[in-house]
């Protein structure tokens, strides 16, 4: 049983291929191109989803005002303070 | 392999293209560093994610089509235009369908092993021209793009246009080489104009950030958060291009046969297979780096940001005819072509209220067309390519309008265009601008909100068990 070679001790030069399951490059290149587009419809509906609960928040013009500061805080210390006080 | 010399070319092949594509990773480094050093510090940590994340989505795209599309496009677009001696078709290739064995872990191609050793290393080599490509889109749309549109943007120019740039026009058989002579040994064109054309297209229909114009239309200048970032960030962009520089070169190659000789002639060559050295390379990168950088120091007055630019810009202006410049040609090909990229710049920020971050469309878009005009006299009636010498009269020579035409396709035929397209469909989807809300509060408020709570958190929690151990 083997899922690629079996043995090294054979002609070098009639060894292709490394990688095990040969055969499944269709199936592999297939499976890759969905998990890409995949992952561009979780992130694009990740950052909507953020970006949306964030955009309401700042209605509040107090809240956009304290972000304000919290953004243009000089240290991580300074950033956690304003943070804590300001939302 | 069966010979040791066959071997150790091959061998050696497949180290020198590695070696450029470790240099070349420090080009995203750089670019990474300089747009976070010149955004604000409200948006340092969405800037660095955005430009990060090219690297994963433009590497498996580049594996899934980019590839294919280098080898099998140099005809033109399959189906739709072509030109002979092979019109309408896809070219049959057997190593960079993503399916393909010798895209993955092989011993030995068709025997003698050469394309098992050397497409990997070749298709990264090309991979990290694919990450330069949408870098450079990337620093003009701080501040202000959503990360997904963006990711978006940078597959459509980092694995399709630039790369149907690279297949008609870098291709030692492209049609662009073949019908216009078109030459542009270092991508002046390829990916600099492409890059500078696309970032402007996103540009026009994103916006500027939000007070960057008075209200009669002044520009502000809006300050990068830290300089030195920004100035290391440049110094590293640089070192990578030289990697940039030498992955554009065959390293060994018999040309004796393309050229009708009897005998072997090994050379290094360029990309279009035309003899040239590293030493010629070496020589011209450097002098035209000088004269970039001796001439924005003038022009600039001094200023830091647009000086280091400019010596970027020259050597990209220069790099079209670099395989075949004097270095002192070179020098002054990178000294004329910044002012005018400098003053486009300014021009077209003014006049358009087009908000360049980093003045990418100037120093890669305008910096490669200039560079491409120039060599077309500097070069005319210069073989475009190595076929043309094998196939007299098949192949073009560079001329001022075969390089004007190239230049025009890579701006605005494959950068500008589909550039505008994409972002015209993403922004009808709401899906391309950051809310104004929470441009103004800062993005990395809004995608790292849980950062700064934890900050908190930790910092009380800290304190808490400091005070239980009766340390304060």
């Amino acid at each position: 049983m083997s899922t690629g070679l079996e043995t090294w001790n054979t002609n070098l030069f009639e060894v292709v291929e490394l990688y095990p399951f040969v055969g499944s490059e269709y199936v592999l290149a297939f499976c890759g191109l969905g998990a890409w587009l995949i992952w561009h419809y979780l992130q694009i509906r990740m950052e909507n989803k953020a970006l949306a609960e964030e955009d309401a928040l700042f209605q509040d013009k107090a809240k956009l005002a304290a972000a304000r500061k919290l953004s243009n805080a000089e240290t991580v210390a300074e950033t956690a303070k304003a943070h804590v006080n300001g939302l | 392999m069966e010979d040791q010399l066959g071997a150790l070319t091959t061998i050696f092949t497949e180290v020198y293209y590695w070696i450029t594509v470790v240099f070349m990773f420090l080009i995203h480094v750089g670019f990474c560093m300089y747009e976070v050093g010149a955004s604000r510090r409200k948006n340092m940590m969405h800037t660095l994610m955005k430009n990060t994340m090219v690297i994963p989505l433009v590497t498996i795209t580049f594996f899934f089509f980019g590839w294919y599309i280098y080898f099998s496009w140099h005809n033109g677009i399959p189906g739709i235009i072509g030109a002979d001696p092979a019109p309408y078709g896809l070219t049959d290739i057997n190593w960079a369908a993503p399916w393909s064995p010798l895209m993955g872990s092989t011993l030995s191609s068709e025997g003698d092993g050469y394309w098992s050793h050397i497409n990997g290393v070749f298709w990264a080599a090309f991979l990290l021209f694919s990450w330069t490509a949408a870098s450079i889109v990337s620093g003009a749309v701080i501040e202000r793009i959503r990360s997904g549109a963006f990711w978006i943007l940078a597959v459509v120019i980092g694995s399709f246009t630039w790369i149907i740039d690279a297949a008609w026009g870098w291709h030692p058989d492209g049609w662009m080489i073949r019908e216009l002579g078109y030459h542009d040994a270092y991508a002046s064109g390829v990916i600099h104009a492409i890059a500078g054309g696309f970032a402007l297209g996103v540009l026009v229909v994103l916006g500027p950030r939000i007070g960057k114009f008075a209200a009669d239309g002044t520009p502000r200048n809006i300050v990068p958060h830290n300089p030195w970032l920004v100035t290391v960030g440049l110094f590293l962009i640089y070192t990578g291009f030289w990697g940039f520089y030498v992955a554009c070169n065959i390293p060994i190659l018999d040309v004796g046969a393309m050229a009708g000789m009897e005998g072997s002639f090994f050379s290094t060559t360029n990309i279009y297979l035309t003899p040239t050295t590293t030493s010629a390379i070496t020589f011209n990168f450097l002098m035209s780096l000088s004269g970039g950088l001796l001439m924005g120091y003038l022009v600039s007055k001094g200023d830091a940001f647009w000086t280091y630019s400019s010596g970027l810009g020259g050597v990209i202006a220069a790099s079209a005819g670099n395989d075949l410049y004097h270095p002192i040609q070179a020098m002054f090909v990178a000294a004329v072509a910044v002012p005018i990229f400098y003053w486009m710049h300014s021009w077209v920020e003014r006049t358009f209220k087009i908000d360049d971050a980093v003045g990418a469309v100037a120093v890669h878009g305008y910096a490669g067309v200039i560079g491409l005009l120039i060599s077309g006299f500097m070069l005319w009636g210069y073989p475009a390519s190595m076929y043309a010498e094998s196939a007299p009269g098949v192949i073009a020579t560079i001329s001022p309008w075969g390089q004007a035409a190239g230049a025009f396709i890579m701006f605005f035929v494959l950068g500008f265009a589909p550039a505008w397209i994409v972002s015209k469909i993403l922004s009808a989807l709401g899906m391309l601008r950051i809310p104004e809300r929470i441009e103004v509060a800062g993005l990395d408020l809004s995608e790292f909100h849980g950062r700064y709570l934890d900050e908190a958190d930790v910092s009380a929690a800290e304190e808490e068990e400091a005070r239980r151990l009766g340390l304060i």
